[in-house]
């Protein structure tokens, strides 16, 4: 699709849940939108994970890679962002890598965020950080080392808000 | 330190051109021979070469296929990677050409110049990056950082890259964090996303990157995903270097950003996408208030 074709994006960062695909299921029921679905890197959650979900649900989406999300939201095509974490605290929440990428994002351009707990993912078999993509080595081995883990993410409440 | 492949991705070769393939990296170090103006075509549009190359590339069709007029290579290059200047590029060669006795010779002097001005580029960067510069970076500027890095070790700056693996093609794991691994540069590779993470933790402490365009009034246009980084680099009080050229007089919303197919945003991945609607913008712009100081190529702020 072209850029210019999409519009009313509900992103979506984390394994989806079930109250969050209700969620997305009765807001089709009443709105147009489509679901924004970043790959979630390393993962690829959004691919593997969350992708089946949608579709099953028969909820509109489109794809795009993680780094495409700076220039939707200053294209403005993103209302809404639903960050799916692992845990909720008072003062923050835990969420997989990016959510802190995601929610800044967010809030630099003025979109509201709504938290959801993560639905159960199996994170094994999974790729753990950049030197891999679906298990396909994309770096020479010996530079394996120098290679960030994908670690979760804490956010505060005050980015969210 | 080895100069890297990346350095002159394109060279000339009696009547043919060896382009480096930038698709097969890092596990293969493979040249492709193009002949003619349509093989040209063929190795930009699938982005074998890209950046500095695409720059060769476009300078080197024009001294070996002289069946075709320089402004008829301009369109055809363009057509296929509408985002880049190369509109510019023709006239540069056609002023170049004004005092030089053939186009071979002016491509050859502007070329030596070109990477010259790089090297010069690199050693005002290092100038200003803090000690230790903890840099993150994104996508490939062909061997700039490689000079960045010898600059800072001359000013007796420790000097640490992060590289963002630019999705969805890799330029970033499979050209950058790969030639800097080569040069022994200290390096790590992490995922697009993880950027807000590492300047939260004052993991980096400046960002520095490329720019395709850029325009006098100081805003860029950059690979998918520069634009994040520097919003959060702003965002966490951290200075944003792109390194330009060519300035023109523009505003940076009438250039077209150039949506790639859908088959190479998932060309890494493997699956049955034949249903999945996906959207590819492969450019970001960069406004200036975003951008702490360009770094501009000497010699290249000029009225064209």
């Amino acid at each position: 699709m072209k850029i210019k074709e999409v519009n009313r994006l509900t992103l979506i960062w984390g394994g989806l849940s079930g109250e969050g695909l209700s969620y997305l299921r009765n807001k089709a029921n009443k709105n147009n939108f489509v679901v924004l679905v970043p790959e979630n890197r390393p993962y690829l959650l959004g691919l593997n994970y969350n992708i089946p979900l949608l579709e099953k649900e028969k909820i509109a989406l489109v794809y795009c890679t993680d780094n495409m999300l700076g220039f939707l939201f200053y294209k403005r095509k993103i209302e809404e962002t639903i960050l799916f974490c692992k845990e909720m605290a008072e003062r923050e929440v835990l969420g997989i890598c990016g959510s802190l990428y995601v929610a800044l994002l967010s809030k630099l351009h003025d979109v509201p965020v709504k938290v959801f707990l993560q639905g159960t993912v199996d994170f094994s078999g999974k790729d753990k950080d950049a030197s891999a993509l679906q298990g396909k080595k994309m770096v020479l081995d010996e530079d394996s080392e120098w290679v960030e883990k994908g670690s979760d993410e804490m956010v505060s409440w005050e980015v969210l808000r | 330190m080895g100069l890297s492949p990346l350095t002159y991705p394109v060279k000339i070769k009696g009547n043919y051109l060896e382009v480096l393939d930038e698709t097969a990296l890092p596990f293969e170090e493979k040249y492709l021979k193009v002949r003619n103006l349509k093989e040209a075509m063929e190795v930009l549009g699938s982005m074998k070469t890209r950046a500095f190359g695409q720059v060769l590339l476009f300078f080197y069709s024009c001294v070996l296929f002289d069946d075709f007029a320089i402004d008829e290579i301009v369109e055809k290059f363009k057509k296929t990677r509408p985002t880049f200047d190369f509109s510019l590029l023709g006239r540069i060669l056609k002023e170049e050409t004004k005092s030089r006795v053939s186009l071979k010779e002016a491509v050859a002097e502007f070329v030596t110049a070109f990477d010259n001005s790089r090297r010069d580029r690199a050693k005002r960067l290092a100038d200003i990056l803090p000690c230790p510069a903890k840099i993150l970076t994104i996508c490939n500027v062909n061997a700039e950082l490689i000079y960045l890095y010898e600059e800072l070790k001359k000013l007796g700056k420790e000097a640490i890259f992060y590289v963002s693996e630019t999705r969805p093609y890799l330029q970033g794991t499979r050209l950058t964090f790969w030639e800097l691994r080569r040069s022994e540069v200290p390096a790590y590779l992490i995922c697009d996303n993880q950027a807000a993470s590492l300047m939260k933790d004052k993991k980096v402490n400046c960002v520095v990157s490329g720019a395709d365009r850029a325009t006098r009034k100081g805003d860029i246009v950059n690979k998918i995903g520069t634009y994040s980084l520097a919003r959060l680099a702003k965002y966490f009080n951290i200075p944003f270097y792109p390194l330009t050229q060519y300035p023109q007089d523009i505003d940076v919303e009438t250039i077209e950003i150039e949506e790639r197919p859908k088959e190479e945003l998932l060309m890494f991945v493997e699956g049955d996408f034949d249903n999945l609607k996906t959207v590819y913008p492969s450019f970001d712009l960069v406004k200036r208030e975003f951008i702490t100081d360009s770094i501009l190529l000497v010699g290249s702020n000029l009225d064209i």
